[in-house]
């Protein structure tokens, strides 16, 4: 594939690095010189250095057989015009980072297919829908949705009072709704597990099944689930605003605090929450924490923006008690730092970002795309074309390489916790669990016969998962 | 666990090099030449050596390379590459058991060099001629480029060891991935290389010797089968032939890219024009210069002058005339062009032409500022703005490649030769042209130069070819300490 990406930030830096790595053209323009060099330096890519929205230089890095363009520069403005100039030449799917929802939102006469976008995407928005996922479900860690909500994946990490730890796992009684398609150890050594493997506590393991099943995952484990009411987010930034709008608005109780330093941006958080309390402060001031009876909340949300104040926030967080600590990270590299800190849940908008970007870059047939944080593995949901070199076959009998389970099958709005002797028909959905060296080949047991069409077929797929 | 990479790859490299001897090998085979034990013997050593490298070593996947490593790696490979390319010369005995001028010969071949210690070509058989003549095609593209070209699964695929190969001062993309680009580039060269074996033959010349030909007149190497190089033909449809390849070869080969993709603008590129204008105004010169000497006949003084200026110039090294016989001031403009070379991004040798108007750019630019001290003032390429660190980098290198050859000068008057022979001979071998003037002048071979010159010359060679900084970098003290300990097996 040849994929333009307009703007040299940490998402496009992400994307680009994963892209490169699974030997796909990737062409970056970044006018900003040091930014550039980064990419130059450390990256296979092409890097041309100049203004992304120009037709003339959007040419010359080969727009004209791109298969995709996407556009993630700092301003809403310069994305919107590279997409305009892109749908121009026909570039098949225009990816564009819009953060200010006036251009996009319901106010707007103009929707996205006129501007020429393809898919929106919004890092902010996306972080803060996946940090409300894990407030609605305190014990994960990971949760992310396939085929419209039916099947669920969940990260947990096992207690020692669960009762599947120390056996194999081929001895552990079959539960039909849910299946262990990974584990990961503290240390980060993650496998796909065998019969053979066996669950420590304190090992990670992550879940793939049906939701209604995984939603109460503490009769699986056996442990109690507690309930989070209070949340405490520290940052009134995008992903602060964005998460407490979504507690407002869910089925679920919550009371949340918002505690932010700005005056003047607490002011206009006023105008767009209505339940929230609103605190003007310094979340990294332990008198502010006091007064606030932080040590009463269930959750502690670290979204300020800056990589170090999340790290002190949550730190004192858990001095105060609290359970549920969440930490925003903004480089990737930190991740496995927070684990030896005892922050459990993380997220990092820059990688949501670019797996969300990155599914649209499937060759097989996917529907649905996610990373998890630290990227030791993917998860794919995919449509079985009837040309498949899999289909009618027994899962026993497709020789799948070692490093993918198929988690979850969806037939006829069913779901199916798939065994060996689980045949694949056409037209199945399937939800596979791979690590990335195994996940760049799938397409060779998935892919239908690739052309413009099936392309066609895969983009309006994905607008409209993206709709739903 | 990272230090395994540097021998591995260096084990798939000579396996490779081995393969490449089957292609002269066969021939000596076909032609039941007496050079097919030593290529057997030959092969076996190379493929043994190599084998053994990639068997002991299997590297952890994975971890990136650092710079240093980068740089290591290349360095080592082209004097691997000439110690065990100089093989078959030694089996056969061109040298009689010498082995350092085998090895000399060798780096001549793989830097694209063109300087021999041959006194009498022609009675060598045939397979070891064209082993000489493969070792500059395949140098000519560089050798990593190669690999990066043909194996880019074996973790060759940075693209710092690209820039280490690729001569000029911006290393520059044609395609998004370093393999694809390095891909294209060997395919050009290909394509160049079969015309040019086309048109050859169509002049009337042996397939043999258009093979033979096509071999150093693309790479830009210079190495000839017969004593008289290209005057021994005598053919003037050849020579047309062959200085047009000489001077394509000196050309940036991404503007051929750009040409087939259909942009023709690239024809407006500045570099482009300085090279061709340096190349006419030098032809202008020295055939005035040398009309009297060619009787008066401006026709032969045109066609020998044409082709040396263009020979020398692009760093190739083919003669048709003698020209160290000539007037005192062409014999000079030749030497000085030796310093000139080919474009960034060609197979032509030396300092390269963009460097050179860089350098005068900048010149200038600092010349204007004494009347207008606060003036700011950028350095452009035709419209395109060239960075301070890229003109930085080619002011660093025009003073080494300066510094070497003063150095290395002295090192040779100290071992007893001329000032000419010594200032040439450094000339012609960082510059990778071939021959030089007096003692090494295009009839002469690099015997004159003793032992420890020949071997100060081969690393010149290499050091020219790998155009300084890549060689020099892993000598400073803070790399060295690292690839030392690297080799040790520590981190």
């Amino acid at each position: 594939m040849h994929i333009i990406i307009v703007g040299g930030g940490g998402v496009s830096y992400e994307l680009a690095r994963n892209l490169s790595e699974k030997e796909q053209d990737v062409v970056v323009i970044e006018i900003n010189e040091e930014k550039a060099k980064r990419f130059k330096e450390a990256l296979d890519v092409m890097v041309i250095e100049e203004n992304g929205a120009n037709a003339a230089v959007l040419e010359r890095a080969g727009i004209k057989d791109a298969d995709m363009l996407v556009a993630v520069t700092q301003s809403d403005e310069v994305n919107v015009i590279a997409c305009m100039v892109a749908k121009q030449y026909e570039v098949p799917i225009t990816v564009c980072r819009i953060r200010n929802p006036e251009y996009v939102g319901d106010s707007s006469v103009l929707t996205p297919q006129q501007l020429g976008i393809d898919v929106v995407i919004n890092p902010e928005k996306v972080a803060a829908i996946e940090i409300s996922k894990m407030l609605h479900f305190p014990d994960a860690s990971e949760i992310e949705y396939f085929n419209h909500g039916k099947v669920m994946m969940v990260g947990i990490t096992v207690g020692k009072e669960a009762d599947i730890t120390g056996v194999p796992l081929r001895d552990l009684p079959i539960n039909p709704d849910a299946v262990i398609v990974g584990i990961k150890d503290p240390k980060g050594k993650f496998v796909v597990p065998g019969g053979d493997d066996i669950v420590h506590p304190g090992n990670k393991i992550y879940l793939l099944g049906k939701s209604k099943t995984l939603k109460d995952i503490s009769s699986l484990l056996h442990h109690e689930q507690k309930r989070i009411n209070q949340v405490t987010i520290m940052g009134g930034g995008m992903i602060g605003v964005q998460l407490a709008q979504l507690l407002e608005k869910s089925k679920q109780h919550f009371n949340v605090k918002i505690i932010e330093k700005d005056v003047e941006r607490c002011e206009a958080l006023c105008r767009d929450l209505d339940k929230t309390l609103v605190l003007e402060g310094d979340a990294t001031e332990i008198a502010m924490l006091e007064e606030e009876d932080t040590d009463r909340a269930d959750a502690v949300v670290a979204v300020t923006g800056d990589d170090r104040s999340n790290i002190v926030v949550a730190l004192l967080a858990r001095q105060f008690g609290v359970s549920k600590i969440i930490c925003e990270v903004m480089r990737p590299h930190y991740v496995p730092v927070y684990s030896t800190l005892g922050i459990d849940s993380v997220i990092n908008p820059r990688i949501l970002a670019a797996s969300q970007i990155l599914r649209l870059t499937r060759k097989e047939d996917a529907v649905a795309f996610s990373l998890l944080q630290d990227e030791k593995a993917e998860v794919v949901e995919i449509v079985l074309p009837e040309n498949a070199k899999v289909v009618n076959k027994k899962i026993a009998d497709a020789q799948f390489p070692r490093g993918m389970i198929i988690g979850s099958i969806v037939r006829n709005d069913q779901v199916i916790v798939p065994r060996g002797d689980t045949m694949l028909l056409p037209d199945d959905h399937l939800v596979i669990f791979a690590i990335p060296k195994v996940s760049a080949i799938l397409d060779r047991y998935f892919a239908p016969p690739m052309g413009k069409e099936s392309k066609e077929y895969l983009r309006n797929k994905l607008v409209h998962s993206e709709e739903s | 666990m990272r230090h395994f990479r540097i021998p591995y790859l260096l084990g798939i490299m000579l396996l490779f090099l081995a393969l490449t001897m089957l292609l002269p090998a066969s021939w000596a085979v076909a032609a039941k030449g007496t050079d097919q034990i030593s290529f057997l013997k030959a092969i076996l050593i190379t493929g043994v050596a190599g084998g053994s490298l990639y068997l002991f070593f299997l590297p952890s996947r994975g971890s990136e390379l650092s710079i240093v490593e980068n740089f290591t790696i290349v360095t080592l490979a082209w004097f691997v590459a000439g110690i065990f390319g100089a093989l078959p010369y030694h089996f056969y005995g061109v040298f009689e058991g010498n082995f350092l001028q085998a090895f000399f010969e060798s780096v001549s071949g793989f830097t694209t060099t063109g300087a021999t210690l041959i006194e009498d070509i022609e009675i060598l058989p045939r397979g070891i001629l064209l082993w000489r003549s493969l070792t500059q095609w395949l140098g000519g593209m560089g050798i990593i480029v190669l690999f990066l070209a043909v194996l880019p699964r074996f973790g060759f695929r940075s693209m710092t060891m690209f820039k280490a190969e690729i001569p000029g001062p911006v290393a520059e993309r044609v395609v998004p991935r370093v393999v694809e680009t390095a891909r294209r580039l060997w395919l050009i060269y290909l394509a160049f290389t079969l015309a040019l074996i086309f048109l050859l033959m169509l002049t009337g010349i042996s397939f043999y010797d258009a093979i033979a030909h096509a071999f150093t007149t693309m790479p830009t190497g210079g190495f000839s089968p017969y004593n008289a190089s290209i005057a021994a033909f005598n053919n003037p449809a050849a020579e047309v032939v062959i200085i047009f390849f000489m001077l394509f070869a000196g050309i940036n080969f991404v503007i051929y890219f750009r040409l087939i993709r259909g942009e023709f603008n690239v024809l407006k590129n500045p570099e482009l024009r300085f090279y061709l204008l340096v190349i006419l105004v030098g032809i202008c010169l020295v055939t005035i210069n040398t009309l009297e000497q060619a009787g008066d006949c401006i026709v032969l003084a045109l066609r020998q002058s044409a082709f040396q200026v263009v020979s020398i110039t692009t760093t190739t090294g083919y003669a048709t005339a003698d020209f160290d016989s000539w007037h005192n001031f062409s014999r000079l403009f030749l030497l000085m062009a030796m310093f000139i070379g080919g474009c960034g991004g060609s197979t032509g040798g030396a300092m390269k032409q963009v460097r050179w108007m860089l350098i005068f750019k900048y010149a200038f630019r600092e010349l204007s500022r004494v009347i207008h001290p606060s003036a700011i003032s950028s350095v452009k390429l035709g419209k395109q703005f060239v960075n301070e660190e890229v003109l930085r980098s080619v002011m660093g290198f025009g003073f080494l490649y300066l510094m070497i050859t003063v150095v290395s000068t002295l090192l040779l008057a100290l071992i007893g030769l001329d000032t000419e022979t010594a200032f040439s001979a450094v000339a012609a071998t960082i510059g990778n042209v071939g021959p030089g003037l007096g003692g090494v002048g295009p009839v002469e071979t690099y015997q004159v130069i003793p032992p420890t010159g020949q071997f100060i010359l081969s690393v010149l060679m290499v050091v020219g070819r790998l155009e300084i900084f890549t060689v020099l970098v892993i000598f400073l003290p803070e790399s060295r300490r690292l690839w030392v300990r690297a080799l040790q097996g520590k981190r």
